[in-house]
């Protein structure tokens, strides 16, 4: 059974003026436990959208979204309740910097009343420990490279025990030198099973570690296979042209 | 910066030059010489409407009213203006304290002090009428006067203490709240937290009479009028001189004293 | 972004300036003013003896000086209870329109929050004050007059706070808001939690300046009967009929506390700027 069954969806944003911009037209596609999918395609096609609209970041004009077996489109869905299983990376980190490393992690879970403070902190503990970031617990954020922002934004979102990661272009904002640590973290999550969802430009990285990759172009998935087939031998003339240009092939 | 300091230099300059320079003008001589000069009053009293009858068409030119009378004393003393219209028993205060002031000769108005009160308010009115012909009658009015022109138009001002005055704390008939001004020396002054004066001692008989505590609110005089008519005070006791333009606002009581507008100016400006 | 704002409206009372040009003008400024004194004989014996004497008069005599400190409790009061109201005001009137512009269905609350503050805005306090006092609690007798002032300036200053606030919430990067709803807090959280506490971080300055504003402003409290610090000048005045010391020493009392208030949110910002680069 999927974890995540997204079924016909679509999003038309409305500009002040009026019109209308439809960027999703119709996606099919599904995720089940342990798969990482990562998503490709050139800016503005929607790729970035797709990923918000699964924990509702945009609310989905059209079709319905079913995580473990609830469509959490409706009005009934508690969307707080499902955000909590489903966790998100952002390009720019988005920590917050009035509050330490270690609050960082804890606040939501204290909170919402899933942990104690003291299970938090071992659990915030433990993370840091797993992005190599253990002796940050008590920093501040602005005090952080970009890089270990990320690796503590990564241990932010796995603080509240998701079932799946949604990673929207996490390397995008680094410096180069920076990109490796956060990419050698997101590749020990997927080793250990995580469920994923990766908007990416790094097409070596995805092509290492998805399990199945989408291409999405003008709003629809125009292309869809394993990373050697959609990497290695693309079928559709707006893939080719897509990868020739930033693989400089 | 540079511009800034240049600034008020020049200015500086220029103040003090017209300081030390100006000419003096023709020296005044009567009441009628006023009525082409720079006056000053205190707002709302009724000092502003002589001056304003003085000056007629350019009272908007000559007329400044101040909210105090120290400010407008100030005033005089540094030039800006010739003349304030004003009580003659403040008046005559700031010329044992202030040098350099004389009271022209001439009397402005002669006038009467009532207390006055929110329209149709009949049933204090006469309460008070009745309170007020008592104690004038006992003679206790007239020895409350006394003993305060003695003190300020002498040297004992600080001998009375408003420790003194009985506000009838805890009286059974409840507060008659007074509203005044207390910068009218001799008539009402705010000592410390407290306050004196002969309309303050005057009040306190009446309140004593009608079994009240007497409850002073301290407000600006132009403000006084429209708290007696929202009913925020009982009535106004501040050397208010009766006039027809306030009669149609409110209710005054029986007169309780009498008293002259004269114009204060400075000594060296004035010749008989 | 976050900087940024922090910076740029950051209040010339609270910035920091190196000794320089100015410093030197001021001094000269200074000196001028000195020879001005001297020129008038203000250093000579008998001045001074005359300053002295006036002295007595309007502070030491009768322990009139404790008319001053009256005054000062007062406005210190009213000062300190209108900036609670206007806090409390400020917050919720912010919350509402920020909430409303983030999509929450409330377009009556909205209207009033923005009627609000346009009126409290666009009129004069004093004349604010006159309107409480006279007409809306006209036969209130009962009721302590510094409570209606409060009321008041409180009432009026909440208009400006809210304004700051909303300035600081929507100086906050939307992406704050939407990490806090990603792990699964809801919008009154991530408000309460992460939003406003970065927002009231960087309007610290303003809202400081809103309220020594404010301590100035209740000086025309008098106006309504109350004997705050200017008013008690003023009853000085009307004593002693001396025109400048009393008003000059409220001044500088009020210069005082406005200079202290300064110094306090001076430390305040380094306190809350902890951890930044």
């Amino acid at each position: 059974m999927p974890v995540i069954e997204v079924k016909n969806l679509h999003k038309t944003f409305i500009r002040q003026d009026g019109t209308k911009i439809e960027v999703l037209r119709g996606i099919n596609t599904s995720i089940v436990k342990g798969e990482k999918i990562a998503v490709i395609g050139p800016s503005g096609s929607g790729k970035s959208t797709f990923l918000r609209c699964l924990n509702r970041m945009e609310e989905p004009t059209g079709g319905e979204i079913i995580f473990n077996g609830e469509d959490i489109t409706k009005p009934s869905c508690d969307i707080n309740l499902v955000r909590r299983k489903m966790g998100m990376v952002f390009q720019h980190f988005y920590l917050f910097p009035h509050l330490t490393v270690r609050k960082n992690l804890t606040l939501s879970p204290v909170r919402l009343k899933i942990m104690t403070q003291d299970e938090a902190d071992a659990k915030a503990q433990e993370l840091l420990a797993r992005v190599g970031l253990a002796d940050k617990i008590d920093e501040w954020p602005d005090r952080l490279s970009g890089g270990q922002k990320q690796r503590v934004a990564i241990a932010r979102a796995m603080a509240m025990n998701p079932e799946v990661l949604l990673f929207d272009e996490p390397t995008s904002a680094l410096d180069p030198e920076m990109i490796g640590e956060v990419l050698d973290v997101m590749k020990e999550l997927a080793d250990s099973g995580m469920t994923m969802y990766l908007v990416t430009h790094e097409m070596g990285f995805a092509h290492k570690i998805a399990d199945r990759v989408l291409f999405i172009d003008g709003g629809v998935i125009s292309e869809e296979g394993t990373p050697q087939e959609v990497f290695d031998n693309p079928q559709q003339p707006r893939t080719k042209e897509f990868l020739s240009k930033v693989l400089h092939r | 910066m540079k511009k800034f300091f240049a600034f008020f230099t020049v200015l500086f300059l220029f103040a003090f030059c017209a300081c030390a320079f100006a000419d003096e003008e023709a020296k005044l001589k009567s009441v009628n010489d006023l009525k082409t000069q720079k006056l000053a009053a205190q707002r709302g009293t009724t000092g502003q409407y002589i001056a304003e009858d003085l000056l007629g068409d350019n009272k908007n030119l000559l007329l400044t009213t101040y909210e105090k009378y120290v400010d407008a004393v100030a005033a005089l003393r540094q030039r800006k203006i010739r003349a304030v219209i004003m009580d003659e028993m403040p008046a005559r205060r700031f010329l044992n304290e202030v040098e350099g002031l004389a009271i022209m000769d001439e009397v402005l108005s002669e006038e009467s002090y009532a207390i006055g009160f929110r329209k149709g308010n009949t049933e204090l009115v006469e309460a008070v009428n009745k309170a007020l012909a008592e104690i004038k009658a006992d003679g206790s009015l007239d020895k409350i006067i006394g003993k305060y022109f003695e003190a300020f138009l002498g040297d004992g001002s600080s001998s009375i203490k408003p420790e003194d005055i009985d506000f009838n704390k805890g009286a059974k008939g409840g507060t008659l709240v007074v509203g005044t001004e207390a910068g009218f020396a001799p008539y009402e002054l705010k000592v410390g937290s407290s306050f004196i004066g002969i309309d303050i001692e005057m009040c306190a008989l009446i309140a004593k009479k009608l079994d009240k505590e007497l409850v002073i609110e301290n407000m600006n005089f132009d403000a006084l009028p429209m708290a007696v008519s929202t009913n925020k005070v009982d009535m106004i006791c501040a050397g208010m001189t009766v006039t027809e333009e306030r009669k149609e606002n409110m209710d005054f009581s029986d007169n309780y004293v009498n008293a002259k507008q004269i114009a204060l100016v400075r000594a060296g400006d004035y010749e008989k | 972004m976050r900087n940024n704002f922090f910076n740029k409206h950051d209040a010339c009372l609270t910035s920091r300036q190196g000794a320089g040009r100015g410093d030197i003008v001021l001094g000269l400024f200074g000196l001028f003013l000195l020879y001005l004194l001297y020129s008038s004989g203000f250093f000579t014996a008998a001045a001074w003896q005359d300053f002295n004497r006036r002295f007595y008069q309007n502070f030491i005599k009768d322990q009139r000086y404790m008319m001053l400190v009256d005054g000062l409790k007062a406005t210190l009061f009213m000062t300190s209870g209108a900036t609670l109201i206007g806090l409390t005001v400020g917050l919720i009137l912010s919350v509402i329109r920020v909430a409303y512009k983030g999509g929450a269905k409330i377009p009556l609350l909205n209207k009033l929050a923005n009627t609000y503050i346009t009126v409290l805005r666009g009129t004069p306090a004093m004349v604010q004050l006159l309107i409480w006092n006279f007409t809306i609690f006209a036969s209130a007798r009962n009721l302590n007059t510094q409570y209606i002032a409060i009321l008041a300036f409180g009432l009026n200053s909440g208009a400006y706070v809210a304004e700051i606030f909303r300035g600081g919430i929507e100086s906050i990067d939307p992406g704050q808001m939407e990490a806090s709803r990603s792990l699964g807090l809801s919008y009154g959280d991530s408000m309460r939690f992460v939003v406003l506490p970065q927002a009231l971080r960087n309007v610290i300055p303003m809202l400081f300046n809103e309220f020594i504003a404010m301590l100035k402003e209740t000086s025309v409290a008098g106006y309504i009967g109350i004997d705050d610090l200017t008013r008690a000048g003023q009853n000085i005045q009307a004593l002693t009929l001396e025109h400048s010391q009393p008003l000059i020493m409220v001044a500088i009392i009020y210069l005082v506390i406005v200079l202290f208030l300064t110094h306090v949110v001076r430390k305040l910002e380094e306190w809350l700027s902890r951890g930044r680069r």
